[in-house]
C-alpha cells in the first residue's frame, strides 16, 4: 500500500493544504507544535473516518473529532486522499462534518461508493474491506511511537519492564492488546466470589438462606402445632359443651330431687301427725274395751290367793305323787320277771365251781411243763454233752499216745547244723577261718534247734490240760466216767414224764364233760382257754343278776316311802276339800286364770291411761292438729308449684343428693380445668398465630435468596467461564503467531544488532520467556538481560517483524507503510544510524513517513546516502 | 319467578406468598393488604346490590397459608352477607382435606362448601338448581360430570381446566362435548386466572365462563381483573363484568437504542409510560445495548426516583441491557480477542438456552475486563 496524496479541506489548522508522498522513505521534519502529529491524524482520520471504531456497537465520533474541527468553517471539515493498493490508485473524498465518504478510481474516474454497503452503524468501511484490517490494527501495527525506555528518570526501570513486557506481548500474540491485566481483574474478581468463610456476599447469602431454612422448618413445625392445637381446641370445646350439659341435666335433676324430697319429707311430717293422732284415738277406745273385758269375767270375788295357790300345788302333787308310785311299781314287777328268765336260762353257770376249775388249769399248766422237758429239755443237752465229753477222750488220747511231729522249718535247723558240721570239719586243715565260720554256724544252728524243740513240746502239754480242765476233771479216766453218768440220766428222765401226763388228761377231761356237751381234742393250751372263757362267762352272768337284785330291792324301799306320802297328801285333800268343794283342777285352773287375766287388764288399763294423759298433754302443747292442717297445706302448695311432678317423681329411682352433688362437683372441676386448658390452648394459639403470620412469607424471602444465590454462582461460573476461554484464546493465538513471527523478528534482530544477536528464542516451560541467541558467546540471553539500548533495538525489530507479519495476513498481501512519530529521539547516534540503515533496507517494500522534531535524522539519513523525500510542513 | 341474580370470582389465593413480589417488604405487605381490599370489594358490591348469589370457583384460600387473621378476615366479610347464598367449589389450591380450613373451621350456615362428589342444590323460589363439586387433592385427573334435571334454571360450580378439544389434565378436564349436553345456563369455572367466556352450542346457548384472577397474582396477569355479574330472568341470561382490582400490573419492554446518558434512558421510558395508569405496579424490562463503560446499576435507583415524582410509584427494573460491543470489529482488533469471540461463538452454537445465557455472560464480562483495562 502506498499513500500519494493528502488534500485537507480543513483540519485542524490544515485547511485546503496538500501534502503529496513517495515511495520509500518520507522524512515530515518540523519543530513541535508544527502539524505533524494532526497531519499523521488526519491522514489516519481521512482513511478510515471520523467514527469511533471497536468496541461499540453504536455509531460514535472518534475522541478526536472534536479537537479538529476547522475553528472557522467547520462545514470543511475533511479532506480527500489518494492511495494504492495492488495495483489500483483510488481517490478518498471524506466529510467529518456530515460524515459522509466517497471512493473514485483514480484511473477511470469511476467512483466505487456503491461497492462498499453500509453496515449495521452505517459505515462502509472501505479501506477495512480493501485490505481486512481495521483501522485500529492498522495504527496498533503500523504506527511506532517514541521509544521511551533509553530516558534517564526515577520510571525508567518501570517502563523498562513495561516496554519488556510489550515486547513480550507482541511476541505472544502477534499485537500489543495485553490482556494479561484483564485476566488478573479476572481473576480477583473470581477469588473474591469464592464460596469461603471470607467472602462476605457469599457468607452473608448462605447464613440468610440458613436463617430462612430454619425459619422455614420453624414454620411447618409451627403448621403442625397449630394443626394440634386446633384439633385439642375443638375436641376440648366439644367436651365444655358436654360438661355444660351434663351439669346443667345434674342440676335440673338436683331441683327434681330437692322437690321430691321436700313433699317426701312434708309426706312424712302429715303421716306423722297423722299417726299421732290415731294413735291417741286408739289408746282410748283400748281403754274402753279393756274396762268391758273386766266387766265379763267371772271369778269367786273372795279367793285367797295364797290359799288357793296351795291348794291347786296339794292337787298338782297328788296327781304327780300317784303317778310316780305307778311307774315304780310297773319298774319292780318287770325286773323280777327279767329274773326269773335269767335263773331259768342260765342254770349250769350259775352252778359251776370257779375253785374246781381253777384246778383244772393248774393241772393243764403242769402237764405242759411235763411236755417241754420232754420235748426240749434236759434229755437234748445230757445227750450233747455226752458226745463232747467222746470227742475230748478221743483228742486226749491222741495227744498222749500218738504226738505230732516236729515242723519241718525245726528240723532245717538240724540239717544247716550238720552241713556246717561237716563243712568246718572238711576246711579246717586248708581254710581256718572258713572253718571257724562254719562252727559257728553249726553251733548257732544246734543251739536254734534245742530251743524250738523245747517250745513244741511244751505246747501240747498245754492242749492236754485245757480239755481236762474244761470238764472239771484231773484225769482221762476221770473223764470217762462223767460221760458214762450223762448216758444214765437221758434215760430216766423220759419215762416218769410220760405217765404223770396222761394222770392229768384223763382228770381234766372228766370235769370238763360236766359242763360242755363236746369237748374238742386234747390241747392243753385250748383246754385251759375254754375253761377260762367259761369262768369269765359266768362271772359276768353273775354280775348281771346281783345288779338287778340289788335294783328290786332299792325300788321296793321306794315303793314304801311314796307310799306312806301318798297317804299324807291324800289326808290333806279330805281336809281342804270341805272348804273348796271340788277336787277339779281344771276347774281351778279356768278360775286361776281369769284371776291373772284381771290383773293384767287392770294393770293395762292404767298403763293405757297414763300414755292417753300423757298424748293429751303433747297433743295441746305440740298443737298436732294444726300442724297436721298446716302439713297439708304446704303439700297442696308444693303440688301446684311443680305443677304435679312432684307425684309423678319417684325419690328411688333418683340419685342419692349426696352423689348427685358430688358428681355435680366433679364436673364442675372438670368443667373449670377444661376451661383453664381451653385457654392456655386459646393463647397458645394466639401466640402460634402470630408467629406464623410472621413466617408464611418466608417463602418469598427464601426465594429472593436462593435468586441471589443462583445469580451469585451464575456470575462466579461466568468468570470461571471467561477466564478459561481467555486463557485457551491467549495460548491458541500464542501457538499460532509465535512459529511465524519467529524468522522475521530474528532476521531484523541480526541486522540491527550486526550480527551480535541473531536467533530469537521463546520457551514456555515456566511462563513466557523471550530471549535471543548471542554467537559469541554461544548464549541464549533473556530478555531481561539484554542492556537498555538493546531492549529497544529488540522491539524496534520485533515492530518491523510485525508490520511484515500483518503485511502478509492482508487480503492483497499489502504492504503496509510504517510511521514512525519521533520514534529514535532517545536513540544514540550509533543506535540512531544502524536503525536508519534498517529502514533503508525495509523502504524497499514498505512506504515509511519519518516524523522528527529534529534535524539529526536528516542529517543522518544524508551522511548514510539513504535515499529519502523531505516533506516540508509550511501553512500555504 | 324471582330472578337469579350471581357474582362468580375465582382464584383469589389469598394468603399465597407472593413469589413474584419485586418490591420492598413495606410494598409486600402493602400488596397483601390489596388483595383483602379486593375481597371486601367484591364483598361490598353483593352487599350493595343484594345479590343473592355468591359463587367462589376454587383456589379461593390458599392450602397451608391461611392465617388466624385471614380467616377471621373472611368470616367478617361473609357475615355481612348473611342473606346471600355463598357456594365454594374447592380447587386445587385449596381441595377439601381433612387439613383443609373447610373441614377444620366451622362456616356460617350461608356459606356451602362443596365436597369431592357431585352434589346438587335446588332453590325453589327460584326455579333453580346449584350443582357443583370440589378437589379432594391437589390433583385430580378423572373427569365426570353429573346428573341434573331438565327443567328449570340450572348452574355449575365447579374448578377446572375446560377444553372444547379433549385435551387431558391433571386438574379435573371438563370437556365442552360432554358438558354440552347438560344443557346448563351458566358454568362457573375457576383455575385460568385470564377471564375466558365460551358460548355451548346447545339447546340452551350454555355460558362457560371463567372470572378470572380478581388481582393479579404474577406478572403476566397484567390487564384489568373482574369479577363476573350474573343474572337470569325472564328475558334470558345477562352477564356483565365488573372490574374489581385495587391495581394492575404493567409489563413494560424497554428498548434502548443509542441511549448514552441515565436522562436520554428516562426520557425513553417516560415515553412508554404515557398512555400507563400510575397507581399500576410497573415492570420496566430494560432491554438494548449500552456503552461497555457504563455502569447502569448505579443509575437504576436515580430512574425509580425520577418516575416517583412522575407519580409512578410502584416501578420495578429489570436490567436485560448488553454492552455495546462490536464483535466483528473487535476481532480485527487484536488477534486474542478474536480467537476469545471465536471460542465463546462457537460454544454459544452447541449450547442450550441456559448455557447460551452464560456463555454470552462470560463473552462480554472478558470484552469489558479487557475495554476497562485499555480505558484505565
Amino acid at each position: 500500500m502506498e499513500i500519494n496524496r493528502i488534500r485537507f479541506h480543513g483540519f485542524g489548522h490544515w485547511v485546503d493544504q496538500e501534502f503529496t508522498f513517495h515511495q520509500g522513505i518520507n522524512l515530515i521534519e518540523a519543530p513541535n507544535e508544527s502539524g505533524k502529529s494532526t497531519l499523521i491524524q488526519g491522514l489516519f482520520a481521512l482513511l478510515y473516518g471520523r467514527n469511533k471504531e471497536g468496541n461499540y456497537k453504536t455509531k460514535q465520533k472518534a475522541i478526536w473529532y472534536e479537537q479538529f474541527i476547522p475553528w472557522h468553517d467547520k462545514h470543511v471539515y475533511g479532506g480527500e486522499i489518494d492511495y494504492q493498493v495492488g495495483e489500483e490508485t483510488y481517490r478518498l473524498c471524506r466529510s467529518f462534518y456530515d460524515d459522509e465518504g466517497q471512493l473514485v478510481k483514480r484511473k477511470t474516474g469511476e467512483e466505487i461508493t456503491a461497492s462498499f454497503p453500509m453496515d449495521q452503524k452505517k459505515e462502509r468501511l472501505f479501506l477495512e474491506k480493501q485490505i481486512g484490517l481495521s483501522g485500529e490494527m492498522i495504527k496498533a501495527i503500523c504506527f511506532i511511537h517514541s521509544l521511551s525506555f533509553t530516558e534517564q528518570n526515577k520510571e525508567m526501570h518501570a517502563k523498562e519492564n513495561a516496554l519488556i513486557h510489550k515486547l513480550t506481548s507482541l511476541m505472544r500474540q502477534g499485537d500489543e492488546l495485553d490482556v494479561h491485566p484483564a485476566l488478573q481483574d479476572l481473576y480477583r474478581q473470581y477469588r473474591a466470589m469464592k464460596p469461603s468463610s471470607t467472602n462476605y456476599t457469599f457468607q452473608n447469602i448462605k447464613k440468610k438462606m440458613e436463617q430462612l431454612e430454619r425459619r422455614k422448618n420453624q414454620l411447618g413445625h409451627l403448621r403442625k402445632q397449630i394443626e394440634q392445637d386446633e384439633r385439642n381446641l375443638k375436641k376440648g370445646t366439644e367436651q365444655v359443651d358436654q360438661f355444660n350439659q351434663e351439669i346443667e341435666a345434674l342440676y335440673e335433676q338436683k331441683s327434681q330431687l330437692q322437690i321430691v324430697k321436700e313433699w317426701e319429707h312434708l309426706e312424712w311430717q302429715k303421716q306423722t301427725w297423722q299417726e299421732k293422732l290415731a294413735r291417741l284415738e286408739e289408746l282410748k277406745s283400748r281403754k274402753i274395751s279393756l274396762e268391758a273385758q273386766v266387766r265379763q269375767l267371772q271369778i269367786p270375788a273372795t279367793v285367797n290367793q295364797k290359799l288357793f295357790d296351795e291348794y291347786y300345788q296339794i292337787l298338782q302333787k297328788n296327781d304327780h305323787v300317784k303317778q310316780q308310785l305307778g311307774d315304780l311299781v310297773r319298774q319292780i314287777q318287770d325286773l323280777k320277771q327279767q329274773v326269773r328268765r335269767f335263773k331259768e336260762e342260765n342254770h349250769l353257770l350259775m352252778n359251776f365251781d370257779r375253785s374246781q376249775a381253777e384246778k383244772m388249769v393248774n393241772l393243764l399248766d403242769h402237764y405242759q411243763e411235763l411236755e417241754r422237758k420232754i420235748s426240749s429239755g434236759e434229755a437234748e443237752q445230757k445227750q450233747i454233752q455226752y458226745q463232747q465229753a467222746d470227742q475230748d477222750i478221743k483228742k486226749l488220747k491222741q495227744l498222749i499216745y500218738s504226738p505230732p511231729c516236729l515242723k519241718k522249718q525245726i528240723k532245717l535247723w538240724l540239717w544247716i547244723s550238720f552241713v556246717s558240721g561237716i563243712g568246718c570239719l572238711s576246711t579246717i586243715l586248708f581254710a581256718t577261718v572258713l572253718s571257724m565260720v562254719m562252727a559257728v554256724v553249726s553251733i548257732g544252728s544246734m543251739a536254734a534247734y534245742f530251743f524250738q524243740k523245747r517250745q513244741f513240746y511244751k505246747m501240747l502239754k498245754d492242749k492236754e490240760q485245757e480239755i481236762l480242765k474244761k470238764w472239771g476233771v484231773e484225769s482221762v479216766f476221770e473223764l470217762y466216767h462223767l460221760q458214762e453218768e450223762f448216758k444214765f440220766q437221758i434215760k430216766q428222765l423220759d419215762q416218769e414224764a410220760e405217765e404223770q401226763m396222761e394222770q392229768i388228761r384223763q382228770n381234766v377231761k372228766q370235769w370238763m364233760s360236766n359242763y360242755f356237751e363236746q369237748l374238742i381234742p386234747f390241747e392243753p393250751e385250748q383246754w385251759k382257754e375254754l375253761i377260762r372263757t367259761y369262768m369269765q362267762k359266768a362271772k359276768e352272768k353273775k354280775k348281771w343278776l346281783d345288779h338287778r337284785e340289788n335294783r328290786i330291792e332299792y325300788l321296793t324301799e321306794e315303793q314304801d316311802r311314796i307310799q306312806n306320802q301318798l297317804h299324807e297328801i291324800m289326808d290333806r285333800i279330805t281336809k281342804e276339800k270341805e272348804y273348796w268343794g271340788t277336787v277339779n283342777i281344771s276347774e281351778l285352773q279356768q278360775w286361776r286364770k281369769q284371776l291373772s287375766l284381771r290383773q293384767n287388764i287392770i294393770s293395762q288399763m292404767g298403763s293405757l291411761q297414763k300414755e292417753i294423759d300423757r298424748a293429751m298433754l303433747l297433743k295441746q302443747s305440740e298443737k298436732w292438729q294444726e300442724k297436721l292442717n298446716d302439713v297439708k297445706e304446704k303439700i297442696n302448695q308444693l303440688f301446684k308449684r311443680s305443677k304435679g311432678m312432684c307425684c309423678s317423681l319417684q325419690g328411688d329411682y333418683l340419685t342419692e343428693p349426696s352423689q348427685l352433688e358430688e358428681t355435680l362437683q366433679r364436673k364442675e372441676e372438670m368443667l373449670l380445668k377444661q376451661r383453664k386448658e381451653l385457654a392456655s390452648i386459646r393463647g397458645s394459639l394466639e401466640a402460634k398465630y402470630e408467629q406464623f403470620e410472621e413466617l408464611l412469607d418466608i417463602e418469598v424471602e427464601c426465594k429472593k435468596y436462593q435468586e441471589q444465590q443462583k445469580q451469585f454462582e451464575e456470575e462466579r461460573e461466568v468468570l470461571q467461564m471467561t477466564i478459561g476461554a481467555l486463557e485457551e484464546a491467549r495460548k491458541q493465538v500464542e501457538e499460532d503467531v509465535v512459529p511465524k513471527l519467529k524468522p522475521y523478528l530474528s532476521k531484523w534482530v541480526h541486522q540491527i544488532t550486526n550480527g551480535r544477536y541473531q536467533e530469537c528464542n521463546v520457551s514456555t516451560d515456566q511462563g513466557f520467556l523471550l530471549s535471543f541467541f548471542e554467537p559469541q558467546t554461544g548464549k541464549s540471553i533473556p530478555v531481561s538481560a539484554l542492556s537498555r539500548g538493546t531492549i529497544d533495538q529488540m522491539y524496534f525489530a520485533l515492530r518491523l517483524a510485525l508490520l511484515q507479519f500483518y503485511s502478509l495476513k492482508t487480503k492483497w498481501k499489502t504492504n503496509l507503510p510504517l510511521f514512525l512519530d519521533d520514534s529514535f529521539v532517545h536513540f544514540d547516534d550509533q543506535r540512531l544510524k544502524k536503525a536508519l540503515q534498517v529502514l533503508k533496507y525495509f523502504s524497499k517494500n514498505h512506504q515509511i513517513f519519518l516524523c522528527s522534531c529534529q534535524e539529526r535524522e536528516g542529517k543522518l539519513l544524508k551522511q548514510e546516502q539513504i535515499p529519502f523525500k523531505r516533506i516540508q510542513l509550511e501553512v500555504s | 319467578m324471582k330472578t337469579v341474580s350471581w357474582l362468580h370470582t375465582a382464584d383469589l389465593h389469598l394468603g399465597k406468598p407472593m413469589e413474584h413480589w419485586k418490591g420492598s417488604k413495606e410494598e409486600y405487605f402493602q400488596r397483601k393488604e390489596e388483595y383483602r381490599k379486593t375481597f371486601q370489594r367484591m364483598i361490598d358490591l353483593v352487599e350493595k346490590r343484594s345479590i343473592p348469589f355468591l359463587f367462589i370457583s376454587g383456589d379461593f384460600l390458599e392450602h397451608g397459608y391461611i392465617s388466624r387473621s385471614l380467616w377471621e378476615f373472611v368470616q367478617e366479610q361473609f357475615s355481612r352477607i348473611s342473606n346471600t347464598e355463598i357456594w365454594i367449589a374447592p380447587g386445587n389450591h385449596d381441595p377439601y382435606r381433612s387439613d383443609s380450613i373447610y373441614l377444620k373451621e366451622k362456616w356460617p350456615d350461608h356459606v356451602h362448601i362443596f365436597q369431592d362428589q357431585w352434589e346438587t342444590h335446588s332453590y325453589s323460589s327460584y326455579d333453580l338448581q346449584i350443582v357443583g363439586r370440589g378437589f379432594a387433592d391437589f390433583h385430580e385427573k378423572n373427569r365426570s360430570l353429573p346428573e341434573v334435571k331438565k327443567e328449570g334454571r340450572k348452574i355449575m360450580v365447579v374448578h377446572g381446566e375446560f377444553s372444547t378439544t379433549q385435551k387431558k389434565s391433571d386438574y379435573f378436564p371438563i370437556w365442552e362435548e360432554e358438558l354440552r349436553k347438560l344443557e346448563l345456563d351458566y358454568v362457573a369455572l375457576g383455575h385460568i386466572h385470564q377471564a375466558y367466556s365460551y358460548t355451548s352450542n346447545n339447546e340452551r346457548k350454555t355460558l362457560i365462563r371463567y372470572p378470572g384472577s380478581p388481582e393479579a397474582l404474577s406478572w403476566k396477569e397484567t390487564e384489568e381483573r373482574t369479577v363476573t355479574l350474573g343474572q337470569l330472568d325472564e328475558q334470558g341470561r345477562k352477564i356483565d363484568i365488573y372490574p374489581i382490582h385495587s391495581k394492575t400490573y404493567e409489563k413494560h419492554v424497554v428498548q434502548l437504542q443509542g441511549e448514552s446518558t441515565k436522562e436520554q434512558v428516562l426520557k425513553q421510558i417516560v415515553d412508554q409510560l404515557q398512555t400507563s395508569h400510575p397507581q399500576s405496579y410497573h415492570l420496566l424490562r430494560l432491554k438494548g445495548r449500552i456503552a461497555p463503560d457504563w455502569d447502569f446499576e448505579e443509575d437504576v435507583s436515580w430512574l425509580i426516583w425520577q418516575l416517583h415524582k412522575l407519580g409512578f410509584m410502584h416501578v420495578y427494573i429489570e436490567d436485560h441491557l448488553f454492552p455495546d460491543f462490536d464483535l466483528e470489529t473487535l476481532k480485527k482488533k487484536s488477534n486474542v480477542m478474536a480467537k476469545f469471540i471465536q471460542i465463546m461463538e462457537e460454544r454459544m452454537e452447541i449450547a442450550n438456552e441456559n448455557q447460551k445465557k452464560l456463555i454470552q455472560a462470560a463473552l462480554y464480562k472478558g470484552l469489558e475486563a479487557i475495554h476497562a483495562r485499555e480505558i484505565s
